[in-house]
């Protein structure tokens, strides 16, 4: 516990003090006997420098990587729109062609998946293309990016450095699951209800923090495995709680009879009953925050496992050194 | 050095606050790490800095000699 918080403060300062005096003010504050208000006081002392020596130039850099991951749901949300019209596109050709066609002629042929997609989240869907089908291939789409942004993550994250991921990561997502939810129609898309959509954001901003911590010191710690653990099943409690929050802020009443874990597996692929769970006021939002969980749980963790790599590399160095002496 | 200045002054500075100082005063050049010892790392005045204390001090010596003189007078 001291060491994360000795750790934590000590992140405050700007790199070249860090690296000057990091190691003199660490060993102080492991064998301070008023720990609580030295960390205070070298927190306090390190905004002081990190104010003193700020520079636009030198913070351009990360405000843009913020003001990119702050776009980023807006961007998975248009990955996930493009996945989908393709995939319906494939179901109605596969329907045209005579391989699900329920009732009467089609009534889509000739028109384009984005009509489809548009008239299955407005529940106008013709009998031609079954509801199933068309939530089936919503599910699959948003799988289908899930995976994408997990592959990409893997990736291209630990190229880029991040200052304090763990808490950077959840708020610019934060931000941005906001600035689309009120946006004039976009946010309509989104959630209905715009208190119940910031309510769930601000949720999930608070579980992803925490989780994040947790992973970054399981991984730290060498517990990989609990960690990818704690990865999955934190991520689908967080997502079917924030779910369920929606659902309960947004129509109260109409959650009363439902269980509260039914929430988000339910209405991820569209497939629950509007009349019981009305998943039209959840809108698109438990899609973004699968999204969004995915995003942001695959980078902290990514981040943390090169860390760690670094760390060992740095560890075995004077080693290597002293051999070779 | 928090606890000589604490004896000294009545007052432990923090860590933080303790190497701001540090940080200020080697910067300015009035002071300069010398080879670690054990696991301390010690500090030296510079002539610079021996200079600069010196004429501090006398300032001080003077203020406070004033400020005695005057409060026996009043």
């Amino acid at each position: 516990m001291r060491a994360t918080v000795i750790r934590l403060v000590m992140a405050l300062y700007p790199a070249p003090v860090r690296d000057r005096y990091g190691a003199e003010l660490t060993d102080l504050l492991a064998h301070s006997t008023r720990p609580w208000r030295d960390a205070v006081d070298v927190g306090r002392c390190a905004l002081a420098d990190r104010a003193a020596t700020w520079t636009w130039a030198r913070s351009r850099p990360q405000l843009l990587r913020l003001a990119w991951l702050a776009a980023a749901p807006l961007g998975f949300g248009l990955a996930a729109l493009v996945v989908a019209v393709g995939v319906v596109g494939i179901v109605t050709a596969w329907v045209e062609d005579g391989g699900y066609e329920t009732a009467g002629a089609a009534p889509y042929a000739g028109r384009d998946a984005s009509a489809i997609v548009r008239d299955g989240i407005a529940g106008n869907l013709s009998p031609a293309v079954s509801p199933a089908a068309f939530s089936v291939s919503i599910l699959l789409s948003m799988l289908a990016v899930c995976g994408m942004i997990a592959a990409l993550t893997l990736l291209v994250a630990p190229r880029h450095h991040l200052v304090a991921p763990v808490l950077t990561l959840p708020a610019s997502l934060t931000v941005g699951i906001l600035a689309i939810a009120n946006l004039p129609i976009v946010g309509d898309v989104l959630g209905q209800t715009r208190s119940a959509t910031v309510l769930s954001a601000l949720c999930w901003c608070a579980a992803m923090l925490t989780l994040g911590v947790v992973i970054t010191v399981l991984i730290r710690q060498g517990h990989t495995r609990i960690a990818v653990a704690v990865l999955v099943i934190g991520g689908l409690a967080t997502l079917e709680l924030t779910s369920a929050l929606y659902a309960s802020a947004a129509r109260p009443a109409a959650a009363d009879g439902v269980s509260a874990f039914s929430v988000w597996p339910l209405s991820i692929g569209g497939f629950a009953d509007p009349s019981r769970i009305s998943t039209d006021t959840l809108g698109s939002l438990p899609a973004m925050l699968t999204m969004c969980t995915t995003f942001a749980l695959t980078r902290v963790a990514a981040i943390a496992v090169h860390q760690r790599k670094a760390r060992f590399l740095k560890s075995q160095k004077p080693t290597t050194r002293s051999q070779h002496a | 050095m928090q606890e000589d200045i604490a004896a000294l002054t009545g007052e432990r500075p923090g860590p933080g606050t303790l190497y701001g100082a540090i940080r200020r005063l080697e910067e300015q050049r009035l002071i300069e790490q010398m080879p670690e010892q054990d696991r301390r790392k010690p500090y030296r005045l510079t002539d610079l800095g021996a200079r600069a204390l010196q004429a501090e001090l006398v300032r001080i010596r003077t203020v406070a000699s004033t400020g005695l003189r005057r409060l026996a007078t009043a």
